[in-house]
């Protein structure tokens, strides 16, 4: 979008997913999954992966991977970002 | 990007005149496509007028048979929408399959048929759905609307406001997407209402068409078989490196075939 579009609007980037010195579930799966390799799209994925959960907590491996069409990883480690995905849903269903 | 005026009107009022305030003005709406040709360079408005904030332009409404749907709506709330799931399906369906879910949260349907990509869903879904157009100044039918290659009959300062949709009794959509863009090399939207039928492609050629003589089969009789006989003139017909003419032509076929067979699958 046009960074004056959001002029007055809230942004949460990937710095504001950890709170308080604790990382977002979403991202402590990333690590625990090892579900990124370079690293230059996990946050975007990261981001996308926590609003696909806030939509549906519990999203199933086609939702997810239809999700994250505009989500390129140019390792191609899909595999490995569908299952932290998936944990980290399970995780967030059971602290809720 | 080159420097350009920058306005936030609340009103379609207050839009107007900010647009006329403004040599080589422009509107923002979702801008899937007009920021990117920023970006490239290959637009330098003087202005953009930003649609944005412009309460009125926003909403799904559903009435007598008729479900509105105001020009500055995503096409993930057309989508999420459950009156459109319960009215016209085919057409939530369509707004689900537009791009991905980063253009759902932000492109709009007036922003996607005043650019009227040749390859964009929404553009068949008014072909075939005969949805009207009403813009601030006249309200303009669907047959009208798209002139040509990214060409509406829409005049310079004119805004959607809104588009109806009449609520057919079964439709069907179904595209082949490009697989990296979203975009359809083919889609066919397919309608009845009564005893007419309406048939929509978008993604074969120049802009959005009718497909006439396969409407007049389907409204003697409703079936898939009736896809076969669609005649298309090859000339017209895109052809480029996802797919030749030919290939496209038989594409077609098939997307309507299969439109058919959803649209019959909800009746």
């Amino acid at each position: 979008m046009l960074a004056a579009t959001a002029e007055g609007a809230e942004i949460v980037t990937i710095e504001g997913m950890a709170r308080d010195g604790k990382m977002h579930p979403m991202q402590e799966a990333f690590h625990e999954h090892h579900a990124l390799q370079c690293g230059f799209c996990t946050p975007g994925v990261v981001m996308s992966g926590s609003e696909l959960i806030a939509r549906n907590p519990n999203p199933t491996e086609a939702e997810i991977r239809k999700w994250l069409g505009g989500n390129l990883c140019r390792c191609t480690g899909y595999h490995n970002i569908v299952k932290a995905i998936q944990a980290a849903a399970a995780e967030m269903r059971s602290d809720a | 990007m080159y420097p350009f005026n920058y306005c936030r009107p609340k009103s379609v009022d207050e839009a107007v005149e900010s647009f006329r305030s403004f040599a080589e003005a422009q509107w923002l709406a979702g801008g899937m496509t007009l920021l990117p040709s920023l970006k490239l360079r290959l637009a330098a408005p003087g202005a953009l007028v930003d649609l944005n904030f412009i309460e009125d332009l926003r909403g799904i409404a559903t009435s007598n048979g008729k479900v509105s749907i105001g020009a500055m709506t995503r096409h993930a709330d057309v989508h999420n929408s459950q009156d459109i799931k319960n009215a016209i399906p085919a057409l939530s369906l369509l707004a689900g399959g537009i791009g991905d879910s980063q253009v759902r949260n932000r492109g709009t349907i007036g922003g996607s048929i005043s650019n009227n990509d040749p390859a964009a869903d929404y553009p068949a879904a008014i072909l075939g759905l005969n949805a009207g157009i009403k813009t601030n100044k006249r309200d303009i039918a669907a047959d009208d609307f798209f002139t040509g290659m990214f060409e509406t009959c829409l005049e310079d300062g004119e805004i959607i406001k809104e588009i109806i949709f009449p609520v057919p009794d079964i439709a069907g959509y179904v595209k082949f997407p490009h697989p990296a863009s979203g975009y359809a090399v083919s889609a066919v939207m397919v309608a009845r209402f009564g005893k007419d039928v309406r048939v929509a492609v978008t993604g074969a050629a120049s802009c959005v068409f009718r497909l006439p003589e396969l409407e007049e089969a389907l409204a003697q009789s409703f079936v898939p078989d009736a896809a076969d006989s669609i005649e298309l003139d090859l000339t017209e017909i895109n052809s480029d490196l996802h797919a030749s003419a030919e290939y496209r032509a038989s594409l077609t076929r098939v997307m309507a075939r299969r439109a058919i067979e959803a649209a019959r699958a909800k009746a």
